[in-house]
């Protein structure tokens, strides 16, 4: 009986810590979140984007070409069946 | 050979099913969740194919994805590498689900379904290109694709010819028509990737004053290619679509709750103006570069109907084929059919004749249903009783939700999940709009007429659109007769429809012009502002007792909107768009 009520106890206070820790560990998973992707942008994007600047290396063409078509070539056909498995 | 469809993790997620060639079940996920647009991976849908098919998985010899991951994924980077530091916000929000499921597509698969099999991967605008030319009539034809973007691609070009499609040129990102249209609904204050046909709707109103602005921010070739000036948009490293400049161009954006005014009508009308130049010459160009006569068109800038039904007279191509699904769902269509019919050498069995692809209830499941919810209704005695009643309701301007047989594949509700009115009543526009819609007032309802009547009443250049992806004028005389379908601008998004079609919703159009003289219903999509088409039995049901529908023809059963009046709520409390 009084091990019975013991337990119902303690369920209650778990109960209420993880209702009290559930908004509490979504902020500090998003803060971990936004940490972790600051780092990989700086680090991994960051980096590379500035020796590109550096070596005149650009990866979207964004400023005005003076062309008479911006056609791309691109011929698609088949292709043998192990190309379609890949995903790039 | 079973070959299953998935596009997903964009927009418009679908399945589609063939079936030893055939197209035995296609459908949006939107329609099970009902979450319009949805994008998660359309688990819901593939299991309707499997059932419609009378397949389990284990008996899909391949899986057939829309697009290739890493090389979206190469395009992502890119953006990021050439916009750092500013991208920051963008890289963020969206690295998290690259992470956790679209650069492990083949593995989210394998979890999902239980799929043991190979999975191909199908170039984003090759999976376009095969939605429109492999289900189509033609034994060959030139094919475009133009969207928002696919991987690289935002346009591409080539032809198909019998079980072949070579792609031979494409526009490459950022330079897209798609996100100029959809740059342009954001500035008028619309939702991207779902109202852009609001954007259309909107531009008969306004005069294309801002053409020579539009000129500014995008260089039209001859061969129809675009430059874009960037300098103008913010898309290709934030998340919002107009830039600064753009707003100095154009003035402010403008506020979803903002009233309309005629600025933002000239806006409309500008864009539509230079997005129709810049197809007509697109297809000006593929014509000289492969002088076919047919044309298939696919991609989301396809559903621009207002620029689809001037195609063949500012273009030499004769005849025009597009998949009612032209977006991103029917690439899952696209994949499977290119799997199937190319890679695998398939002989092209299935033309696409009707939209009719998803599921449908016996009358045993409706009658349970009704039955278990102590909804009160009536049995018709026959289809001839069913016509008639049907036709005279409509007649006295009741408004009908008509559901019929298969769902729908695609955005249009074509009769069999449609909401059906009097287009001889010149209020009908505003009954609906008051009683169910509550849409904006600048947006025309479509008509339906029976295909034998078609030359009558419009000015069009072939004998049937089935799929209500045109818009032709209505003949000078017969405007007056159907008020409330025709546009500002003297046109209609028509469908046509055949006794071998569909009967019963042909029946209803022809009893209804004994009535009226007119062969003519008003055909909206049956759906609650802000949701999806209903797809169930219960979603009918719930749209009818939500909005102001004054009765329901749910297969041979009529339900009085009036007689159920425990169950009547207000769906506009719950409008979301």
């Amino acid at each position: 009986m009084f091990s019975n009520n013991m337990l119902n106890m303690l369920k209650g206070i778990w109960g209420a810590v993880k209702k009290v820790m559930e908004p509490i560990s979504k902020v500090m998973s998003g803060i971990v979140n936004f940490i972790l992707l600051l780092l990989v942008y700086i680090i991994g994007i960051g980096l590379v984007s500035i020796f590109a600047k550096i070596f005149r290396k650009h990866f979207l063409q964004l400023k005005k070409q003076s062309k008479n078509s911006n056609w791309d070539e691109h011929k698609v056909e088949k292709q043998p069946l192990e190309k379609y498995y890949r995903t790039f | 050979m079973n070959i299953l469809g998935i596009s997903c993790f964009y927009h418009d997620s679908a399945a589609c099913l063939i079936k030893d060639g055939i197209v035995v079940a296609a459908a949006e996920e939107e329609r099970f969740t009902r979450k319009k647009h949805d994008t998660s991976f359309p688990v819901n849908a593939i299991n309707y194919c499997l059932k419609e098919g009378n397949i389990n998985i284990n008996q899909i010899d391949y899986i057939a994805f829309y697009e290739k991951p890493l090389l979206k994924f190469e395009r992502l980077l890119s953006q990021h590498l050439e916009m750092f530091p500013r991208s920051f916000w963008s890289f963020y929000k969206a690295l998290p689900s690259w992470i956790t499921e679209k650069l492990r597509v083949p593995s989210v698969i394998r979890k999902k379904i239980k799929y043991k099999g190979e999975i191909l991967f199908i170039e984003h605008h090759l999976a376009h290109a095969a939605s429109a030319f492999l289900v189509s009539p033609f034994e060959e034809a030139a094919i475009l694709t133009v969207d928002g973007v696919g991987e690289w691609a935002t346009a591409s070009y080539g032809y198909g010819k019998g079980n072949e499609i070579t792609l031979l040129k494409e526009l490459k990102f950022p330079n897209s028509v798609g996100l100029l249209y959809s740059t342009v609904t954001a500035h008028l204050g619309f939702s991207v990737n779902n109202s852009e046909y609001k954007v259309m709707g909107l531009s008969p109103y306004g005069k294309p004053t801002y053409y020579d602005n539009f000129k500014k921010v995008v260089d039209v070739k001859e061969d129809g290619s675009i430059e874009l000036d960037m300098s103008y948009f913010d898309y290709h490293y934030k998340l919002t679509m107009p830039g600064k400049k753009f707003a100095e161009e154009f003035g402010p954006v403008r506020k979803p709750n903002e009233e309309v005014t005629q600025k933002h009508k000239d806006i409309a009308a500008s864009l539509q103006k230079i997005t129709e130049e810049i197809i007509f010459k697109m297809l000006n160009h593929l014509y000289k570069e492969t002088k076919m006569k047919n044309l298939c068109i696919a991609g989301g800038v396809a559903l621009n109907s207002v620029a689809n039904g001037k195609i063949t007279k500012n273009t030499p191509f004769k005849n025009v084929w597009i998949q009612p699904a032209a977006s991103d769902a029917g690439t899952s269509l696209g994949a499977a059919a290119y799997a199937n019919n190319v890679i695998f050498g398939k002989k092209r069995d299935y033309v696409m004749k009707l939209a009719y692809l998803g599921p449908s209830f016996s009358t045993e499941y409706i009658k349970n249903f009704l039955d278990s919810r102590k909804i009160v209704y009536k049995k018709f005695k026959n289809d001839s009783s069913l016509i008639k009643l049907t036709a005279n309701l409509i007649f006295n301007n009741n408004v009908i939700g008509w559901f019929q047989g298969r769902m729908e594949w695609g955005p249009r509700a074509l009769g069999a999940r449609s909401i059906l009115s009097n287009a001889a009543n010149p209020k009908m526009k505003d009954i609906l709009n008051l009683k169910v819609k509550h849409r904006e007032h600048f947006r025309p309802f479509a008509p339906v007429i029976s295909k034998e009547d078609v030359h009558d009443y419009f000015e069009i250049d072939k004998d049937e659109e089935p799929f209500m992806l045109f818009v032709y004028p209505f003949k000078e005389k017969k405007k007056k007769l159907v008020p409330s379908v025709v546009h500002v601008d003297g046109t209609g998004r028509l469908q046509t429809t055949s006794e071998e079609e569909n009967r019963l919703y042909y029946g209803v159009i022809k009893e209804f012009e004994k009535l009226s003289g007119v062969p003519i219903l008003v055909n909206t999509s049956f759906n609650i502002r802000g949701e999806p088409i209903v797809c169930t039995p219960e979603d009918a049901y719930k749209c009818m007792m939500g909005t102001g529908i004054d009765y329901l023809v749910m297969e041979n059963f009529l339900i009085k909107r009036d007689d159920n009046k425990k169950d009547i709520w207000d769906s506009e409390k719950t409008a979301n768009d």
